[in-house]
């Protein structure tokens, strides 16, 4: 009987202690140092400097090719199917994301649908980083099978036989020959990288329409990327938040501040103990760089290669900065040029934005995380990488505290600070 | 613009000097950083960049002396990274010329992470082969 009660009340205290540790949010003062206000000014969009003009496009400031780019964008014509479009997958509505784990298009793909807000400051795109501007990124979709499948060969002949989108064309990258416009390209699917028939047909092209058809095709993507340009980030209440601490009597433990004590905590937790920000840094929350974060492969999938694979393609692009349609000077290509392509780079994909994090689940390269919550956990964990090693450690974060990053990370949405005109399909 | 504020100034060992230099082309600007190695190289680097932003790849000018002398048509092999973090430099950076004797231009370097970085000079030439090493926290 006593025996009974002290092992009753040894486990009562145990578990008391235990539900105490995890969940009592223990650690109470908000107050900032130096370091760490210098750090969350770091993060806010004040901070975010004018984009700059992409010297591979030469377009990529023109109104007018981000009005064409903007129909384009749009533009289910430009699909094998007649039915998707960029927007099918990247929705204004969500963040121009799609909900799903991984993308829907002509059919499923192999990779979750990233946001495209605030994209444009990337020197790199996709997960591996294997396309070096936004103009050449947007050239694959609209070739590859599972996603738009078209082919350049009728996605120029659509062009050219289209008279809005013509007129569109013409006008921000003027007359296309009449040699080109003279010669019959429907009904001959043909694409240096499409199917064999595809590639045969391509082969039987003079080189002279060649590089004219690839030319107008990458022009598409130009003006893809101006109008993707638009799509800047919104002001959220973690700036609002930045802006009054620039006020020095908020500084200390405000009572009633923009965040409340939760998320301030979890903010603490952001610059500190969850080294959230050795990745997540800047105002996009991204240094855009390449990390092994040690997410797990779907089932029954290779962990893929990431990076390591993505260089050496975007080295091989035709459509890449030193290439034949860039618009650079080859100075201008250093982040290519000097690009790394070392065994770190095994495994590692692109640091991701977190502005609207809490919009755009599912998360991760496949969409394998379904909530902030579970990724949180696997920060926590830091479970070793199937290939190399994942840079990220375990971070021993109680209950309370994973709580605390999760509500801190739900105050960084805000709808993007775009004319509606942009978020909607033109008329 | 206020990015450049976490680029606290570098508060690390006294021996790795800091400065306020403007401009890779102002020769008369101070450097950002200056060392010198065991045997005897004085290295001086001079940023496009000042201060040191995160995120954004810039140029470096390389001056290196030796008894007070340019050292000229050396092999420059510049390394770096983390040390708390087991990672390198995220990119790889190149000497691409040498514009005046001793006076090495460094294209393509980044860093992309708050915190202490350490950079590893290598030189080899017609001297004693050696490393100066340069920390500093961004
Ligand atoms: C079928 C769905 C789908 C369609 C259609 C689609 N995308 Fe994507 N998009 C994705 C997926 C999935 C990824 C990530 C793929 C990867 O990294 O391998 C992606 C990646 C991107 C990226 C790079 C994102 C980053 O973070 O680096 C950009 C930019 C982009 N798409 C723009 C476009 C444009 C422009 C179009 C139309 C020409 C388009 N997308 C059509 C699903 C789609
Ligand atoms: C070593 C760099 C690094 C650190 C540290 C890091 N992240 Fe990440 N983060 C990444 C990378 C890389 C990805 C994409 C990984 C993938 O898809 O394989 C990512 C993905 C995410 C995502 C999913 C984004 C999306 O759109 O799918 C969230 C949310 C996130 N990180 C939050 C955090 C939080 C919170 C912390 C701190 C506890 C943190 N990260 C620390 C690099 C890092």
């Amino acid at each position: 009987m006593r025996t009974g009660l002290k092992i009753f009340l040894g486990g009562f205290l145990a578990t008391a202690g235990w539900l105490a540790w995890e969940w009592v949010p223990w650690q109470l003062k908000t107050d900032w140092d130096e370091e760490e206000l210098m750090l969350i000014q770091s993060l806010s969009l004040d901070s975010l400097e004018p984009l700059k003009l992409d010297l591979s496009n030469s377009v990529a400031g023109s109104l007018e090719a981000a009005e064409f780019g903007h129909t384009l964008f749009f533009e289910k014509r430009l699909s094998a199917n007649q039915s998707v479009s960029c927007a099918s997958c990247h929705q204004p509505d969500n963040y121009f994301t799609d909900s799903l784990p991984l993308a829907m298009g002509i059919g499923l793909g192999t990779r979750h649908t990233p946001s495209l807000v605030g994209l444009s400051y990337s020197p790199w795109y996709y997960w591996d980083g294997r396309r070096d501007s936004q103009w050449s990124q947007a050239l694959a979709p609209l070739e590859a099978k599972h996603e738009q499948g078209m082919d350049r060969t009728s996605l120029v002949n659509f062009i050219l036989h289209d008279e809005p989108h013509l007129e569109k064309y013409e006008k921000v990258f003027g007359a296309i020959s009449p040699d080109l416009k003279n010669t019959d390209l429907s009904n001959s699917p043909a694409s240096p990288i499409g199917n064999s028939t595809e590639k045969e047909t391509w082969q039987s092209f003079e080189s002279k329409t060649q590089i004219e058809i690839s030319k107008i095709f990458s022009n598409i993507g130009k003006a893809l990327a101006a109008y993707q340009r638009q799509l800047q980030p919104g002001g959220s209440r973690f700036d609002d938040y930045t802006r009054a601490l620039q006020t020095a009597s908020l500084r200390e433990d405000p009572k009633d501040s923009i965040l409340n004590r939760r998320e301030r905590l979890g903010l603490k937790l952001f610059l500190g103990k969850g080294n959230c920000v050795d990745c997540h840094n800047g105002p996009l929350f991204t240094n855009h760089e390449f990390h092994n974060t040690g997410v797990i492969p779907l089932p029954g999938e290779l962990p893929p290669m990431g990076r390591f694979d993505g260089i050496r393609i975007a080295r091989e692009d035709p459509f890449n900065c030193f290439g034949p349609y860039s618009d650079a000077n080859p100075k201008d290509c250093a982040e290519l040029q000097f690009a790394r392509d070392t065994s770190e780079m095994v495994g590692a994909h692109k640091t991701p934005t977190l502005r609207n994090i809490a919009k755009t689940s599912p998360y991760m390269h496949t969409g394998q995380q379904k909530s902030l919550a579970e990724v949180i956990e696997h920060y926590n964990e830091a479970p070793t990488a199937m290939v190399s090693h994942n840079e990220a450690k375990p971070l021993k974060l109680r209950r309370s505290e994973m709580k605390q990053l999760e509500a801190f990370l739900r105050t960084l949405s805000a709808p993007p600070a775009t004319d509606s005109v942009w978020l909607n399909p033109p008329n | 613009m206020k990015i450049c504020k976490i680029t606290k100034t570098f508060a690390l060992p006294i021996l790795f000097l800091l400065a306020l230099g403007v401009n890779v082309n102002a020769n008369d600007s101070p450097p950002i950083f200056e060392t010198n190695s065991t045997q005897g190289y004085t290295v001086k680097i001079f940023s496009s960049l000042n201060p040191i932003l995160l995120n954004q790849i810039h140029e470096w000018q390389l001056s290196i002396e030796r008894n007070n002398a340019p050292v000229s048509g050396a092999s420059i092999v510049l390394t770096g990274g983390m040390p708390n973090h087991d990672h390198g430099l995220p990119t790889q950076p190149k000497i691409t010329s040498e514009p005046a004797p001793g006076r090495y231009i460094l294209e393509g370097i980044r860093f992309h992470m708050p915190g202490l970085w350490e950079i590893i000079i290598d030189i080899s030439g017609d001297g004693p082969q050696d490393t100066a090493t340069i920390e500093f926290k961004l």
